[in-house]
């Protein structure tokens, strides 16, 4: 009995002592191998009497399950000892930066168009286009603006050579000539906004040779002012995003609507800071008014039937305004500097801005 | 269209405030621009009196004053020698600004004497010219102690208001007065057009004949005048230079300045001949016949086409003469001057569309023009004839002539039909009938025939622009005011518009967000360049033919419609590169053009990106910018857009612009071109003065097919057998693509070779010259069995075969 005892702490010593795995290994080889003491021991029990195996039986294997699970806990211990002292290798700085993958960015001027069309499309309009080289006629006759008319000439047009038919080709000056294409391909109700590029032979501080409007048109049996100070309202409030913002009508001219408005939004002007929707001052934001018959005749739907509206807006200005962008010019430098800053990321800008 | 508030209540009694003024025009569409008031500067200067005037001890050239101001008496350095006792000055006090952003005064010590305020010249006050450095000289009768501006009347706000181009009418004060007092802010003095006739003494010596064609009549119905005689010629009395000085207009003499007055107070232009410098008494208005020279009274010398209207008289040869560019601008030869005695003053129609035609062609503009071109009163020509008359005789003495008339005064009153029904469905705004009546009386329309709630309405002589019903309708509305239109919300959209609106340019407008997300996600920033560029810049990018070049650009660098938008992209990544950004990628999305019909215009998406594809880095190591970065970034926007890669075709055939070696095109089959991309040639990066290495791409939107995928997905089948993967590597020659061994290895078992990739091409040690090593591992997905060997090794040898057969390639052994 004592051989087995003694049999069995010099074991769990060696196995309490092993440093690892392999001494631990070559621990459980000794004892429990093909040839270890306690395997032989085991092969022992073979030879002897029933009575006594059985006795001896008991005994063997309880010493043999004893070490065994000894060895499988050290090994569990010196597998955790061993991992965590990998661990310990293979540390890493944290705090090396990545690489910092560059910044892409959209267009400020591209932003304010996505947030102005997709209002207008919750408001039930849809998305028409048209051409930037375009003929007088959709430009200025059908719009109800005679060849001698004065409003031609605040309008500073680039004019193409004539070509062999004597036929003088320009580049549009207002998204208006797709009311006049749109009318002429479908019928009403018609409820449109087109956005583009528009061309002006004007560069100077407040002004690009190239810039940007949305018209809106809407034409149906029974569509009077009412709705466009509706409508015009609801796109304010919702792309300023301010539900009392103070919206105004004024009389104003355009040749292609009777009777004409313009449209002012609330301001305050403090220190050279505007800020949109407070304070006593007005800002003209947009131009509008009823279609004049005129230009229903000349895109083909009889005014005693369908009457509607049509409004227009200048894309850099709601730009500027929304998000506090000082300078027209900079919108056609193309400084990665500025684009970083006011530009929007490529999915944070899906709706409302940042 | 400048009118001061003084001018204005010669025509509008009223007692409103300059705010409710200016608030009223702009609620009727008379926008105001802006409010000056030339007293707001000169405020607190006062009139004061020199008492004594000494030597300064100190210096020669300054004399020390006493100033009584009625308060107390002040010691004042001055450097101008005209101060001496008795003399009405204006003093400013400490505190005070000097006008036009000058100093604030204190009091100071001018070589050793204290000076208490600053006596001041003309031009310090901003009110004129100053001789020989003298201060401003007051008469003797001015109150010493009283406000400057008071004493002079400069307290006369002026307000500038934006007319538009269809109120002719309101280029006048007159007009602008009729306008607020319609909207209830005062009432119209004496209405002018019922001027006094001023008789004749004797005939008029000059006569006038209209010679037009029966289709040119149009351009001078009415033409009127009448001598006067014995007129003195010289500077127009105080009244009148105030008058015309506070809105911008330099006085010339009593005869301009009057016609300057009919001008803006009645939009009434009117001319004076000098009648001694006139050939003969004939005057024929007529055409011009094109070719002739025209020296105008700006001093220009002006070169007149045919058909635009003229007035002669006779040169010494019984020639025609021009003498006038009828309505628009007067001649030098026969203009009015100090020596002038005998005028002939013309009062005529000329109608809007030649006015227009002869100064748009020629580009002078004159108050006559302005007011011409946008329409004027014909039935004011002949009152306006004497109410100049009676001005000149007012002013200059003389005696006028009877008047001589041509032609007969066109009729531009219409009659419009009006009802308060028809207000209702057009603005949504109920208006009384009453109101209505009385909104369009106060305008000066005649309600003629009326039973319930329409009428017939006769509109005003001067109210060229009220021709139908939608026009009559604003103006009631204009009168009521906008603010009564009421917020009617739109009607809902029927689900006929719906799917209407979802046809179309739908599916195009997607990708253009589409793209410039996904760019945005590769890291590209957005630019939006012009459209126009350098001719030589559009030449170079497949451009610049003649129906492109614009007429009138605004310099010869933006000349050009773009043929493309890599230009404008190259030359933005230049200067950030100037600006020290030394790795730009942008991109643009919108049109280049290729001709001038609609359908050349194209819609596409562009972007370059430049210098290395990378800051330095730890991690990565910047490789410069490459043909394979480019098409990464092609591919992932055109994957964006819907379209599968796979299906797509890599040929050779970029445009020149690109370099020949580094570039090709993505294409469905030989015709539709998808994108191209690449390196850009070095010849254009120089020539665009941009350091490469560069590379681009566009994709043609307009060329994608539109999916015509439903919503609904194929079902999914998912092969439960094991795939498996194998690498071979070819030695091949250089020149056979990648592309070639690719399709090879996926036609040899199209449904089991699911991908095929490149690990490896390997140029150089252990491979013959002229050739490459390209190594590829290709995956097999069985879908009913799971593949033996065998099988395996009967696939990998087809495979060896066919890609040897179709390159001329070996396996590497």
């Amino acid at each position: 009995m004592t051989h087995l005892k003694d049999l069995e702490d010099l074991y769990l010593k060696e196995i309490q002592q092993a440093e690892d795995l392999q001494s631990l290994e070559d621990v459980r080889l000794k004892a429990l191998g093909k040839q270890g003491e306690v395997s032989l021991l085991m092969k022992s029990l073979g030879k002897m009497a029933p009575q006594e195996r059985q006795e001896k039986g008991v005994l063997y294997n309880g010493l043999r399950q004893g070490l065994m699970q000894a060895i499988t806990d050290k090994r569990a211990s010196l597998e955790a000892q061993a991992l965590e002292a990998k661990l310990a290798a293979e540390t890493q700085d944290a705090t090396l930066p990545v690489t910092s993958r560059a910044k892409g960015r959209l267009h400020p001027l591209s932003q304010a168009l996505f947030e102005a069309t997709s209002i207008l499309k919750e408001m039930g309009f849809s998305v028409a286009e048209g051409p930037h080289i375009e003929d007088d006629f959709y430009n200025f006759t059908a719009l109800n603006i005679p060849p001698l008319h004065p409003a031609r000439q605040e309008q500073d047009t680039f004019y193409f050579k004539a070509d062999a038919s004597g036929e003088r080709k320009l580049l549009r000056t207002q998204t208006s000539p797709v009311q006049i294409r749109t009318m002429l391909q479908t019928e009403p109700p018609i409820r449109i906004i087109a956005p583009g590029r528009v061309f002006r032979s004007d560069y100077d501080q407040t002004h690009t040779p190239v810039f940007h409007q949305i018209e809106g048109l809407y034409v149906d049996k029974g569509i009077h002012m009412g709705h466009l100070k509706g409508c015009l309202i609801e796109f304010c409030r919702r792309y300023f995003d301010n539900p009392r913002l103070p919206v105004r009508f004024r009389p104003a001219y355009f040749p292609f609507t009777e009777p004409s408005a313009e449209v002012d939004i609330g301001c305050s002007r403090q220190g050279g800071q505007l800020l949109i929707g407070e304070g006593g001052d007005w800002l003209e934001i947009l131009g509008a008014g009823m279609v004049h018959h005129q230009v229903l005749r000349n895109g083909s739907i009889d005014p005693d039937v369908y009457q509607g509206f049509a409004f227009g807006m200048g894309v850099e200005r709601m730009a500027m305004l929304k998000y506090g962008i000082p300078d027209l010019r900079s919108f056609y430098e193309g400084d990665l500097r500025w684009l970083r800053h006011y530009g929007f990321g490529a999915f944070n800008s899906m709706m409302g801005g940042q | 269209m400048k009118v001061s508030l003084s001018w204005l209540q010669d025509f509008l009694e009223t007692t409103a405030t300059v705010p409710e003024i200016s608030e009223t025009l702009s609620s009727l569409g008379l926008v105001v621009d802006a409010v000056t008031n030339p007293a707001d500067a000169l405020r607190g200067f006062i009139v004061a009196e020199v008492t004594a005037v000494e030597p300064h001890p100190d210096a020669d050239s300054l004399q020390v004053c006493r100033v009584e101001t009625g308060k107390e008496t002040l010691q004042v350095v001055c450097g101008a020698d005209n101060p001496r006792p008795g003399l009405k000055v204006v003093l400013a006090s400490p505190g005070i600004t000097m006008p036009g952003g000058g100093p604030t005064l204190r009091i100071t010590k001018i070589r050793g004497v204290e000076s208490f305020g600053m006596l001041c010249s003309l031009s310090e006050l901003g009110l004129g010219e100053d001789t020989q450095g003298h201060i401003f000289e007051l008469p003797a009768e001015a109150p010493v102690g009283k406000e400057l501006v008071d004493f002079l009347n400069l307290d006369d706000p002026v307000f500038d208001i934006d007319v538009t181009p269809n109120r002719g009418d309101c280029f006048a004060v007159q007009g602008i007065a009729r306008e607020l007092a319609a909207a209830g802010l005062g009432t119209l003095k004496a209405a002018p057009q019922e001027a006094q006739e001023v008789r004749g003494v004797f005939p008029c010596p000059v006569t006038v004949s209209l010679e037009f064609q029966d289709h040119e009549k149009e351009a001078c119905p009415h033409f009127m005048g009448r001598v006067i005689r014995g007129v003195r010629n010289g500077p127009s009395p105080d009244w009148l230079q105030n008058k015309l000085k506070a809105v911008g207009v330099r006085p010339v003499s009593s005869l301009v300045d009057i016609t300057n007055y009919m001008a803006l107070s009645y939009a009434r232009p009117m001319h004076v001949f000098d009648v001694d410098k006139l050939g003969g008494m004939q005057l024929t208005v007529k055409p011009a016949s094109g070719g002739e020279s025209f020296l105008a009274l700006d001093e220009r010398e002006y070169a007149l086409t045919s058909g635009m209207t003229v007035i002669c008289d006779q040169d010494s040869t019984g020639h025609e003469r021009i003498i006038s560019l009828a309505g628009v601008m007067g001649g030098e030869t026969t203009g009015c001057d100090d020596n002038t005695t005998t005028v002939f003053l013309e009062s005529a129609y000329f109608s809007p569309e030649s006015i227009a035609k002869t100064g748009q062609s020629l580009g002078v503009l004159s108050d006559a023009r302005t007011r011409f071109e946008r329409g004027v009163d014909p039935a004011f020509v002949e009152g306006g004839l004497h109410k100049a008359t009676q001005l000149i005789l007012d002013l200059c003495g003389g005696e006028p002539s009877d008047v001589t008339s041509a032609g007969m005064m066109p009729d531009r009153t219409q009659t419009v039909p009006f009802s308060v029904g028809a207000m209702k469905a057009y603005t949504g705004v109920e208006v009384e009938k009453s109101q209505a009546c009385s909104y369009l009386e106060s305008l000066g329309c005649r309600l003629t025939t009326s039973h319930e709630g329409s009428f017939q309405v006769q509109t005003p002589s001067w109210r060229h622009d009220l021709t139908q019903e939608n026009d009559l309708i604003e103006e009631v509305l204009r009168l009521k005011g906008y603010d009564s239109i009421p917020q009617t919300p739109l009607p809902p959209v029927s689900p006929e518009e719906f799917f209407e609106s979802k046809k179309g340019a739908r599916s195009r407008q997607n990708r253009l967000w589409v793209s410039r997300r996904a760019l945005a996600g590769l890291g590209f920033c957005e630019v939006m360049t012009w459209s126009f560029l350098k001719k030589e810049e559009a030449v170079l990018f497949g451009g610049g033919e003649p129906s492109m070049v614009l007429d009138n650009p605004i310099s010869q660098d933006m000349s050009t419609m773009r043929p493309s938008l890599l230009p404008g992209l190259i030359r933005a990544a230049g200067r950030n590169q100037d600006r020290g950004q030394a790795h730009p990628s942008l991109f643009e999305v919108g049109a280049s053009y290729r001709g001038p019909l609609p359908e050349d215009q194209k819609t596409g998406v562009a972007g370059v990106r430049a210098g290395k594809s990378g800051p330095r880095h730890w991690r990565d190591s910047s490789d410069p910018v490459s043909l394979y970065t480019i098409k990464e970034d092609v591919i992932s926007v055109l994957e964006s857009c819907g379209l599968d890669p796979d299906k797509a075709q890599i040929l050779e055939g970029a445009a020149s612009y690109f370099h020949p070696g580094r570039s090709a095109r993505f294409c469905l089959g030989p015709k539709i071109c998808l994108a191209q991309f690449g390196e850009l040639h070095p010849k254009v990066l120089k020539e665009l003065e941009v350091s490469g290495p560069v590379v681009g791409f566009e994709i043609f939107l307009d060329a994608l097919p539109v999916s015509k995928e439903g919503p609904l997905k194929k079902p999914l089948e998912l092969s439960p057998y094991q795939p498996v993967e194998r690498d071979l590597a070819f030695i091949l020659d250089q020149s056979v693509s990648a592309q070639t061994v690719i399709q090879t290895v996926k036609k040899t078992e199209r449904h089991l070779i699911t991908s095929v990739e490149i690990f490896d091409d390997y140029r150089g040690q252990g491979v013959p010259a002229g050739h490459k090593s390209l190594g590829l591992t290709f995956r097999l997905e069985p879908q009913d069995k799971t593949l033996t060997d065998e099988d395996i090794h009967r696939i990998m040898n087809q495979v060896i075969t066919n890609v040897e057969q179709a390159t001329g390639g070996t396996l590497r052994s």
